[in-house]
């Protein structure tokens, strides 16, 4: 792999990722009253985070990093603990724990 | 504006049930929703008392092992996830110092693990511009309710915003977040920022030997995405955001599937300015939406 190819792309990434955190504080008394701002702010995160993370169900699918099982008996706990503690570091290793438990029992 | 939510509820509310997260922080009330009222009230006692050795001002070591006390186990996260993205960094066939000079350099945690795919299949730089782009767009959110103005050097605040992921939003900018000192937001932020930086690097360099044989592993992400998700839908349950989501990705999978995430999210911003119009449309009186041309069209597909 190229290592300039690399840098460049974290670079550019980086640089992206830092002008946008840092372009709300630049226009902050600007965007006050923006009624299309106020729509995206209360829209968008929770539609980013549902793509996200239907493809990043679709991913596991695709690579077939173990059986289906796993996976699904792994989302499932995720799921169950996340609706009954609201801890997201307990959710999260408690399905992946399962998911890892039953890909090396299978 | 109304504050956005955190994406991460379940953190905050975590930290907000621990009982020291208010003791370690006397006088100062709990904070609720509305950003300026509370910045206010926490900021005012370090502009009235600027004397260096009062009580108030506690020392550098005291900051940290309340900080550690409050969110050591998001540190500690931190460290894991950094490791699970250095082991995917090293299965990809990257280099070992990709995983740590990334995780410190662009400090995204959702992009970061997109731009190892796009490396991996050796995208044009202007892919990962725009992925970047639009995966990271939230970002521009965040600035909007955090309390930067807490932090009083130059530095720090530079630092504070390049270093403005989202859980350091969650956990300090967010509604009902602690109210932290500027100080303590600086080492939150560098605390989030090393643990990853460190973590990458373990997973890197030792990672794939030490879990590189265990299947399973790369669900973490997988889990993290759902919890996220389900934070998100708890925090702001729009129907209409979850149908036109659904449905961005449905259609992405049809036109691009390699190109998933980026699609998906370009139907979706165009499927959510075009809400926002024809909500402003239908709230005008004595304007029908009938007489607006093509718009009303596509907005009550994304209505529904």
């Amino acid at each position: 792999m190229d290592t300039g190819y690399l840098l460049l792309a974290v670079g550019v990434a980086a640089l992206i990722t830092a002008g946008l955190r840092a372009l709300p504080f630049a226009i902050r008394h600007r965007l006050g009253d923006s009624e299309l701002m106020d729509d995206l702010a209360r829209w968008m995160p929770l539609g980013i985070v549902v793509v996200l993370a239907v493809h990043a169900l679709a991913n596991i699918g695709h690579t077939g990093a173990g059986e289906a099982l796993p996976t699904v008996a792994g989302v499932a706990v995720t799921v169950v603990m996340h609706l009954w503690r609201r801890n997201l570091l307990l959710s999260v290793f408690s399905g992946t724990a399962v998911c890892v438990l039953l890909a090396a029992l299978a | 504006m109304r504050a956005n939510r955190p994406i991460i509820v379940g953190m905050s509310e975590t930290l907000s049930a621990r009982p020291d997260v208010s003791a370690s922080l006397p006088g100062i009330p709990t904070p609720r929703f509305g950003g300026p009222r509370r910045d206010a009230q926490v900021a005012a006692p370090g502009r009235t008392h600027p004397q260096p050795h009062q009580r108030r001002v506690p020392a550098f070591g005291a900051d940290l092992a309340a900080l550690a006390r409050q969110i050591g186990a998001v540190w500690a996260g931190f460290l894991a996830v950094g490791a699970g993205y250095g082991v995917l960094v090293s299965s990809a066939g990257l280099p070992w110092w990709f995983a740590p000079v990334s995780a410190l350099v662009v400090f995204a945690g959702s992009a970061e693990f997109l731009l190892i795919g796009l490396l991996a299949a050796a995208a044009p730089i202007g892919a990962i511009a725009l992925t970047t782009l639009l995966v990271n767009s939230r970002h521009v959110l965040y600035g909007l309710s955090f309390p930067l103005h807490r932090i009083r050097s130059r530095a720090g605040r530079l630092y504070s915003v390049y270093t403005l992921c989202d859980e350091a939003y969650a956990l300090a900018g967010g509604p009902g977040s602690p109210a932290l000192s500027g100080r303590r937001l600086v080492l939150l932020q560098a605390g989030l920022h090393l643990s990853a930086g460190v973590g990458a690097l373990l997973g890197s360099v030792a990672g794939s030997s030490l879990l590189g044989g265990v299947a399973g592993l790369d669900f973490v992400m997988v889990a993290l995405f759902v919890v996220i998700a389900m934070d998100a839908w708890s925090a702001n349950r729009d129907r209409v955001v979850l149908a036109v989501s659904l449905g961005a990705v449905a259609v992405a999978w049809v036109l691009a599937p390699g190109q998933l995430v980026l699609v998906a999210l370009v139907l979706l911003a165009a499927a959510l300015v075009s809400r926002h119009h024809v909500q402003r449309i239908r709230r005008r009186p004595g304007s029908p939406a009938a007489v607006c041309g093509p718009e009303p069209t596509t907005g009550a597909r994304a209505q529904t």
